[in-house]
């Protein structure tokens, strides 16, 4: 989990080219959106893409959305248990 | 038609050389080729975690903006427009928007980036800047369509402060235009009254010449040539010939 | 008597048609709305009904041969208003240069034959047409030109589909303004032609009485919840308007049928007025057009003052904004003398612009 963990967190700061960023600066369990690293909308909507691209992984609604999004640790989590590619 | 009085509080400019500002030139760094490679904390002082994601127009335009708005004590906001001169428009983006789409999967942060005016988007999203605002993307004189735009607005009082910007990008192979030379950024801010921290005393006269007399006019140096003029208080008047439209900008440092 | 910025000639292309066909198909609630999908995404659109109107050439043929005279050389200032235009070469990856909206704007107006002392290319996303005006009465009232030709042109394309795709934006049903069960935007193609001028008005012309713009200040695409630039800009185009004491018959709205805009236009307008005049949105009737739009949406909305009535809300049911706004649902008498368009961008950048009848 630690390792996907920092994966995706590089993965979101390369697919939203953030930058004054590492990804040990991710707090694992801080909202991903808003706060701190600043993601609006859009970046959730580039963050789907690249879910898809890279892992297979879909995300049914906005509410679902939401949860995945709540932290680095659940998007870690969801991703684990829903991805089709390795 | 009359001349129009402004005052310049603050200017900055992305050139091959490096950063102009009111302090001097700060020349790029060995590892930076020039404008396109501006990092943040040369610009703005604040950490800004989306500056990396800003596709080169609106790189090229954030970092003017911010260079020339970090260094006033203006306070801009809601009476302050922004004017821009932007010849190849989002042109660089769409085509990296357009990779996205024929590989499957169309990039919403590219796509958002599309238009001429998303340049203008981070400038006031950052900085507030919620007044009036015009794009000039093409067409003749840009640069001064924009100049001549944002010095009415300030002298009708439908603005207080209006954020001049110009940006000329050369990287593609889409540029044929005559400031193909390099890429390019400037930002002056404009206002109606002197106030503390003003930096020159600028009077533009916009003067329609009626002709169909085709000349070509590179604006990028021209508005450069003011920029040196600034850094270097030096008086001077500029005139710009053009089909059209002619106008003469005039500088003065009395008192500032 | 005084001066004023007159629309002399309109002409524009829908999928409901041209000016008067579209002036009619839209005050009868009939939508032109056609069945996907579009590049294989589940959409619904607006296209033209003349296949050869969705070329840039095609279009400026057609809205020429419509125009008629259109004034030319010195003195004429040609406007080009687009989101995209003519984003062939994008999509072909051949003649990337033509893509640029400069080589756009010149070749449109090499084709109708004005020879302008000045070509501007003023480009404000969804808002460019209204800008456009805005420009054009401003060049005009300082007299630094006598004519004005604006020109606007954004059609549907896998560019722009795929774009709002990916941003959750488009609907997968006919576009419902204002609805409670609205979800998105249907794309159209669109052009637009128009000629203004500067001259003592005669009984019946309509005239850009006042236009103001601003900035949300508040995210790259989406309108800012409180609705607070698009009333920034409403209020300053009644200001520039104040001396021909306008009264607001109707509201020309942006009204995309999106769960955001609809809802930040509401706020605006219960905000701007005591008591609110109907407004409208035709999206659901020839869907969303861009650039090109927001002239198309002002010179249809002269037609409707002309013909002095307030056409419906195609698509409209039941009210699903918080604001109590007279959304118009069916076609109403028109009370009043002036019609306010509003128009938004990416970018957020907001628009507005009053029209009013003379003699009226």
């Amino acid at each position: 989990m630690e390792k996907l963990m920092n994966e995706l967190g590089g993965k979101i700061i390369s697919a939203l080219k953030l930058s004054d960023v590492k990804p040990e600066d991710i707090d694992a369990d801080a909202p991903l959106i808003g706060a701190g690293l600043g993601l609006d909308s859009i970046d959730t909507l580039e963050l789907l893409v690249m879910l898809e691209k890279d892992y297979g992984v879909t995300v049914p609604d906005v509410n679902a959305g939401r949860k995945v999004f709540s932290s680095l640790r659940a998007l870690a989590e969801y991703v684990q248990e829903n991805r089709q590619k390795e | 038609m009359s001349s129009i009085k402004l005052y310049i509080s603050g200017f900055s400019a992305l050139h091959r050389d490096g950063i102009y500002t009111p302090d001097g030139i700060t020349p790029w760094e060995s590892d930076q080729k020039g404008p396109l490679d501006v990092r943040r904390n040369q610009v703005l002082p604040s950490p800004y975690p989306s500056f990396g994601k800003l596709n080169i127009p609106d790189r090229l335009a954030f970092s003017a903006a911010a260079s020339a708005l970090s260094r006033t004590n203006q306070t801009v906001g809601e009476k302050t427009g922004i004017c821009m001169c932007i010849p190849q428009g989002s042109l660089s983006t769409d085509l990296l928007y357009m990779d996205s789409v024929l590989n499957g999967f169309p990039s919403p942060a590219f796509f958002s980036a599309t238009l001429p005016s998303s340049t203008i988007a981070d400038i006031a999203i950052f900085f507030k800047l919620k007044g009036p605002d015009r794009i000039f993307c093409g067409g003749d004189l840009p640069g001064f369509s924009a100049l001549d735009t944002a010095a009415y607005w300030l002298k009708s009082r439908k603005a207080e402060r209006v954020l001049w910007v110009a940006v000329w990008e050369s990287s593609g192979d889409f540029t044929e235009t005559p400031e193909k030379k390099t890429d390019c950024a400037i930002a002056i801010l404009l206002s109606n009254t002197p106030e503390s921290g003003c930096l020159a005393e600028m009077e533009f006269r916009p003067a329609l010449l009626l002709t169909s007399k085709d000349q070509e006019c590179n604006e990028q140096e021209i508005f450069m040539g003011v920029i040196n003029s600034l850094m270097k208080k030096r008086e001077e008047i500029i005139s710009v010939p053009g089909r059209g439209f002619r106008g003469y900008i005039s500088l003065r440092y009395d008192g500032y | 008597m005084d001066k004023a910025v007159v629309l002399q000639q309109n002409e524009i292309l829908c999928a409901s048609g041209t000016l008067k066909s579209a002036s009619e198909t839209i005050l009868s609630g009939k939508a032109a709305i056609c069945k996907g999908p579009f590049f294989d995404i589940d959409t619904v659109c607006a296209p033209f009904p003349d296949r050869s109107w969705a070329t840039l050439s095609g279009s400026v043929h057609a809205l020429k041969s419509l125009c008629g005279k259109l004034p030319e050389g010195p003195g004429v200032l040609f406007i080009y208003a687009a989101a995209k235009g003519d984003i062939g070469p994008i999509e072909k990856g051949n003649d990337i240069p033509h893509a640029l909206l400069d080589y756009q704007a010149r070749k449109v107006a090499g084709l109708l034959g004005i020879r302008p002392s000045r070509i501007m290319v003023v480009s404000s996303a969804c808002a460019s047409g209204a800008i456009a005006v805005q420009t054009a009465k401003e060049m005009l009232e300082r007299e630094m030109f006598g004519n004005v030709v604006i020109f606007g042109y954004d059609v549907i394309s896998r560019f722009v589909v795929s774009g709002f795709h990916s941003l959750n934006a488009l609907s997968s049903k006919e576009a419902k303004p204002f609805d409670k069960s609205r979800d998105g935007l249907n794309l159209g193609d669109g052009a637009a032609l128009s000629v203004l001028t500067y001259k003592n008005p005669s009984q019946g012309d309509i005239i850009v009485a006042g236009a103001g713009c601003s900035n949300d200040a508040n995210h790259r695409t989406g309108p800012s919840r409180t609705g607070d630039g698009l009333l920034r800009a409403a209020q300053a185009a009644l200001e520039d308007a104040s001396a021909f004491q306008p009264i607001t018959g109707a509201v020309k709205c942006h009204g995309t049928a999106t769960v955001y805009n609809d809802a930040m236009e509401a706020k605006a307008i219960t905000a701007l007025f005591d008591r609110i005049p109907p407004v409208y949105s035709i999206k659901g009737a020839i869907g969303h057009t861009s650039g090109a739009g927001s002239l198309l949406e002002i010179l249809l909305a002269a037609e409707f003052l002309k013909k002095r009535k307030v056409p419906p809300t195609t698509g409209f049911e039941e009210s699903g904004v918080e604001e109590k706004i007279p959304v118009s649902s069916e076609i109403q008498e028109f009370c009043g003398n002036s019609v306010l368009c509003l128009s938004a961008g990416f970018g957020g950048l907001n628009a507005a612009v009053v029209l009013k009848e003379h003699g009226l």
